[in-house]
């Protein structure tokens, strides 16, 4: 409890005024300049290191899974080996032993695995030695089939049966498995990307109070430019909810660099880098009933500028070693990393151009259906046309995705098979 | 421009928001004079006190999203916050040493006699604690005017606990036996 004296002090002096010291408004204008810059660079930092930490994780997470996998890779090439090495035991037809040997005790040889070579029993050696081309040839499809065929049951009958239906000696250009895709020994691929809206732009009104009321302060005012009687007070002063402006959203374009991995031979999971831009006209036009001499209309052109991260998994439906269809769907967390708006006013009114910003992130979830064709082994080109679905993030600025929640898009690419 | 009621602050602050020409020097108008109050208090040096008011108005408009509008005089409070905090972030880097001034020998003394402050005007009083030593006058700021604790005060300053009970009686103390000598002087009974 304060003594009465102090609390009748804190009475006396809690009106107290005193002449202010001489300030430098250019020095705080220099202060204040430099303070956004350093709050810029650092939301630039904070979003290149969450960018790269998802990079980081992502790359982590493929490469672990790529390392476990060549493991059970070769643990199967092991049991396989073994297998066949059982069966020579029994009376098997010449020509279906011949083929099962031959391609595992290559592949043994491929991934250095401690079983030696069987040495075979002479009356089960080809008649005639197979020219060595033709031997590697086939050791480059081997491992695929194996690996491939350890998801499912490693039936040593169902392989030889697949050998017995190739003709003898293979052909060059093409691996042992005819049933499977050209490309299906490729697990990592890069897609490099292009995306455009596949809906006609939009054009709505909304209210103009939206308008003035953005994040970013966008000032409509004179700012020197005098209304009539009201020196100070901002256009948006004199607009009333009932005021109307036009919004035409121009079809966002995105560009996408991502990895895919595929799981097995149906299932992929991909994800990577999104930049996505989008550019808005608005037109606003204040009500003349309020104050018949301030008609003036304003046209902005709102460019906004997103990265994204996307997640999606794919499921192939068919495939030929000509291309495949798949289905794709995932989600999406878009971060809006630069925005302008360009204001230019009629009559009197000057040109402008203030920044905008939206803080919280973007989520979508999107599906698409796509057909890739196969250029070379390494490269294929592909069109997913799909559709999206863009969340509410509480953006008072009208963008294509606030004001087109659900749109169709068409993306289309290059997949590069790396690995 | 005609402002009205209670809108007034409410206003003010979604100009100084949205970067508007004048909207400043309004806040300035309104303002500055009650804050420079404040921060006088604080510090004494009029350089020191011109660049701590500085940096203060910097806080305010790079920070004025920071502020939240509940109710008439909300904007002048928060204001007064960023001024008081401005002057001992000064006070805790610049006059460090003289915060941490404490003389361990001087004899613990009881409470003051009260004073009789009826008489002295405001300006008198302002320059009575104006001439306290910084580390008395800032915990008697804080105490009286900001209604902190000892506790909060001693984190406020970076001090113990005990030192800040002991430093907030030394200038009660001494800011007292001001005030009884001037009334000596001035307004003898």
């Amino acid at each position: 409890m304060k003594e009465q004296w102090i609390q009748q002090m804190q009475q006396k002096l809690a009106g107290y005024r005193q002449p202010a010291p001489e300030v430098s408004w250019d020095e705080i204008e220099k202060a204040l300049a430099n303070n956004r810059q350093k709050a810029k660079a650092r939301m630039v930092q904070l979003w290149t290191r969450r960018i790269a930490a998802a990079v980081v994780v992502l790359v982590a997470v493929t490469t672990g899974y790529l390392a476990l996998n060549q493991q059970e890779e070769t643990i199967t090439a092991n049991n396989v080996e073994t297998e066949v090495s059982n069966k020579e035991t029994n009376p098997q037809p010449k020509e279906e032993k011949i083929v099962a040997k031959e391609s595992v005790s290559h592949k043994s040889k491929m991934l250095s695995v401690s079983h030696k070579p069987q040495v075979l029993p002479t009356d089960t050696l080809p008649s005639e030695p197979q020219p060595e081309p033709e031997v590697l040839q086939q050791e480059e499809a081997v491992p695929v089939q194996l690996a491939e065929d350890s998801s499912a049951s490693h039936d040593e009958d169902s392989r030889t049966q697949i050998a017995n239906t190739s003709p003898m000696p293979l052909p060059l250009d093409y691996p042992t498995d005819v049933r499977k895709p050209a490309v299906s020994g490729n697990r990592l691929m890069a897609k490099l990307y292009l995306t455009n809206g596949a809906m006609k732009e939009t054009e709505h009104n909304i209210p103009t109070e939206i308008i003035y009321c953005y994040e970013s302060n966008i000032i409509l005012g004179p700012d020197g430019n005098p209304i009539p009687d009201t020196p100070t007070k901002r256009l948006s002063d004199y607009a009333s909810g009932a005021a109307k402006s036009d919004v035409y959203h121009n079809l966002p374009i995105r560009y996408g660099l991502s990895l895919r991995y595929r799981l097995n031979n149906r299932w992929g999971i991909e994800s990577g880098l999104v930049y996505s831009h989008h550019r808005s006209d608005i037109h606003t036009s204040l009500p003349t009933d309020l104050k018949p001499e301030l008609h003036v209309t304003a046209n902005i052109e709102q460019t906004l500028s997103y990265i994204g991260i996307p997640v999606n998994v794919s499921y192939q439906l068919w495939g030929s070693r000509y291309g495949n269809l798949y289905v794709t769907a995932g989600g999406m967390a878009e971060k809006m990393v630069k925005g302008r708006l360009h204001v230019e006013k009629s009559e009197e009114w000057e040109e402008k151009t203030e920044s905008v910003s939206i803080r919280p992130l973007q989520f979508s979830v999107n599906g698409a259906i796509g057909a890739e064709f196969n250029l070379s082994r390494w490269l294929s080109i592909y069109a997913e046309p799909g559709v999206g679905y863009y969340f509410d993030n509480g953006s008072s600025l009208p963008t294509y995705y606030r004001d087109k929640p659900f749109s169709f898009n068409l993306n289309v690419g290059l997949k590069f098979n790396i690995k | 421009m005609i402002e009205v009621g209670i809108k007034k602050e409410q206003r003010l602050a979604k100009r100084l928001r949205n970067g508007e020409n004048g909207a400043m020097q309004e806040f300035y108008t309104l303002y500055a004079e009650q804050l420079a109050g404040v921060c006088a208090r604080y510090i004494v040096d009029k350089e020191d006190m011109r660049d701590v008011f500085q940096e203060s108005l910097v806080h305010i408009i790079s920070h004025i999203c920071d502020f939240n509008y509940r109710g008439e005089g909300s904007l002048e409070a928060w204001a007064t916050r960023v001024v008081i905090n401005e002057s001992l972030k000064f006070l805790r880097t610049a006059k460090r040493q003289e915060l941490l001034l404490l003389e361990q020998d001087t004899p613990e003394e009881s409470e003051p006699e009260a004073p009789q402050i009826e008489d002295i005007s405001p300006e008198v009083l302002h320059q009575m604690v104006s001439q306290l030593p910084t580390n008395y006058r800032t915990a008697l700021n804080l105490y009286a005017f900001e209604n902190k604790s000892h506790k909060e005060i001693a984190e406020l300053l970076g001090i113990k606990e005990k030192s800040s009970s002991s430093l907030l009686r030394r200038a009660k103390d001494l800011l007292a036996k001001k005030i009884k000598e001037y009334n000596k002087q001035y307004h003898p009974r």
